[in-house]
């Protein structure tokens, strides 16, 4: 039997480590295209202080490369030490676009972040322009690639399972690719990266102004991280709205727990604002419900019926029931390979095959289950409906709280005034962090919204572990928290270090004045 | 853009003039800069090394995961025992 110990510690090293991951990858993505504004802006005026501006966002960029770099590296050893039956059944599909990530996007950013930042003295502005809109591009096929993969993990269209081989082959890799929900996953994801740069920009500009420092650079780079700011959030609302569509349409029961709507509702169905899910209970405490309105997100219609939890449980009753037929029929092909009436009953309740899978959780042969045994096997694919809602809505917040501070940033920037408002700026420095708890949430409701399944109704997360000892998992998940901490002390000390010094007193830019009249403290250490 | 450089307490040192970039030394190529590069190259030995480290010390002395085909196929389809291991 397979050791629920076992499968809940790997569980959390893998969450633990791309959690830590992204931390890095997001400022990336945005803040790489920050530098190319900026560094365009200077070829096109050749005035010298956007070259510096560059220079220094790219300095901070060149920190956050080096230590995100290879942080991700640990999950792709765990495919290997924690999860090599999901290697062994999925690798041939998932696996491609992982090293297509490495040799065309990695590769391609690595290459040219080096030119980057050796480049400066050796060519010419427009050429180092040229390198750096590179870094921009491999960024972000990076992040496509890696989106593609996790993409099909959550809607696995242009493959099948092969019964000879027993495991999951690519049919149409063209599918696999342009997948709609990699597609939505991609641009929302991004977006929330470029909203990441920005913030990061805004933020330590304002703290720049609220001691008087950098003041022009602080300016020009406020103005830009506003506008390419209020852009991203934007995009990243409307994008999200995308990739809800396509949970709508594929993974109904993790939108259904996302909305803790236990029961079907007559369309077009509410949106809940607040409640307390109690899962106990099956019901929603103290909903606070707007009407029509997740029907009409989620379907755009107003005659579209999304499914309550306990309806999916029940449609996954019958689903279990299907993939036992096609569990049995499987059992016969592999004494007979010619028995056709298995081959039929396998061809025709296929796609159920991984229902009858979450049996294996707690018996070995899933064709003897009982009754009671389907219903709790059903029950399963419930996955955690309080920490989906409130992970939710606290993203969907932050969204909107970003797109409420940087169209004011906007504005502020436009007329000329950021400086005279100084709540505003402890405002834009005290919001660093939130794109992050943001990303990491919207990576919560993805991942953990997907439980039980490894491949959303093909592979059972439980069935992908390899046969290790608990201890063997405990052990090297104590090593990936050791290493990571380290990382990230040093990270936290050497962005503090270079952010304090500044483009003044790193000698990149002349000192500026000393701080208005009225200079508060910003929290920020000295 | 919220101030023309010209206006700016700085703009004695650039203008609104156009400069020639590649008369000026990059920060990159002066002390602060070398020591900068000096610092991001040192960060990546250490952390190949710690990942060297978390290899060998928390990984590799453990057996490795049975991933023969012949495993795998038992882990998802035989109605048996789970998969041995390489011990």
């Amino acid at each position: 039997m397979i050791d629920p110990v076992t499968v809940e510690l790997s569980r959390l090293q893998f969450a633990i480590t791309a959690l830590y991951h992204f931390l890095f990858v997001p400022l990336t993505l945005g803040l790489v295209w920050m530098l190319v504004i900026m560094e365009t802006v200077y070829v096109m005026t050749g005035r010298e202080i956007w070259k510096r501006m560059t220079q220094f966002w790219g300095l901070l960029f060149g920190i956050n490369f080096a230590m995100g770099v290879a942080t991700g590296i640990t999950m792709e050893f765990q495919f290997g030490t924690n999860w090599a039956y999901y290697a062994h059944y999925v690798g041939d599909i998932f696996g491609t676009p992982l090293a297509i990530e490495g040799l065309m996007a990695f590769f391609l950013e690595s290459t040219f972040v080096g030119l980057f930042f050796f480049g400066w003295d050796r060519l010419t502005p427009v050429k180092h322009l040229i390198v750096t809109w590179l870094v921009a591009l491999g960024s972000n096929l990076s992040a496509l690639w890696i989106l593609i993969a996790n993409g099909w993990m959550q809607h696995p269209v242009g493959s099948r399972f092969n019964f000879e081989t027993m495991r999951m082959e690519v049919t149409s890799f063209a599918e696999v690719m342009f997948n709609p929900v990699a597609q939505a996953k991609f641009v929302h994801t991004v977006s929330a990266g470029y909203v990441v740069g920005a913030m990061f920009v805004l933020s330590i500009s304002a703290w720049y102004l609220l001691r008087g420092r950098n003041v022009d650079v602080a300016k020009r780079s406020m103005t830009v991280a506003a506008s390419f700011g209020l852009a991203s959030a934007l995009s990243v609302v409307v994008l999200g709205d995308e990739s809800g569509y396509t949970v709508s349409e594929n993974q109904k029961m993790k939108l259904a727990a996302i909305e803790a709507m236990w029961d079907t509702e007559p369309p077009p169905a509410s949106f809940t604002a607040f409640g307390w899910p109690d899962v106990a209970e099956r019901k929603t405490h103290f909903a606070v419900k707007i009407p029509w309105v997740m029907g009409l997100i989620s379907t755009r219609s107003l005659t579209g019926t999304l499914p309550g939890i306990n309806e999916l449980v029940a449609e996954g009753e019958q689903r279990i029931g299907k993939g036992i037929v096609a569990y049995g029929a499987l059992q016969k092909l592999r004494a007979d390979h010619g028995d056709k009436a298995a081959l039929a009953a396998l061809d025709a309740n296929a796609a159920d095959l991984g229902y009858a899978l979450l049996l294996k959780r707690t018996m070995d042969d899933p064709t003897r289950a009982t009754h009671d045994e389907i219903a709790l096997a059903a029950a399963s694919t419930i996955p955690n409906v309080p920490v989906l809602f409130w992970s939710f809505r606290l993203m969907v917040a932050c969204g909107f709280w970003f797109i409420a501070l940087f169209a004011y940033s906007f504005w502020l920037a436009s007329t000329r005034d950021l400086l005279r408002r100084r709540w505003y700026l402890r405002v834009a420095l005290y919001s660093l962090p939130l794109p992050w708890v943001a990303a990491e949430l919207g990576w919560i409701v993805a991942e953990y919204g997907r439980q039980p399944w490894a491949i959303e109704g093909i592979l059972p997360t439980a069935l992908g572990v390899s046969s290790v000892s608990t201890a063997q998992v405990a052990t090297s998940l104590a090593g990936f928290v050791l290493f990571y901490t380290a990382l990230a002390v040093v990270d936290v000390m050497l962005m503090r270090k270079y952010i304090r010094k500044g483009p003044d007193g790193l000698g990149m830019w002349r000192q500026a004045p000393a701080a208005p009249s009225g200079h508060v403290s910003s929290g920020m250490p000295d | 853009m919220n101030e023309p450089a010209s206006a700016s307490p700085t703009s004695g040192v650039v203008g609104a003039q156009r400069s020639s970039p590649s008369l000026h030394k990059t920060w990159f190529r002066t002390r602060e800069g070398r020591r900068y590069g000096l610092e991001l190259a040192f960060i990546i030995v250490v952390k190949l090394a710690l990942l060297a480290v978390l290899w060998f010390v928390f990984i590799e002395p453990w057996p490795r995961p049975a991933t023969p085909p012949a495993a795998a196929v038992q882990q998802f389809y035989a109605p048996a025992a789970p998969a041995g291991r390489h011990d």
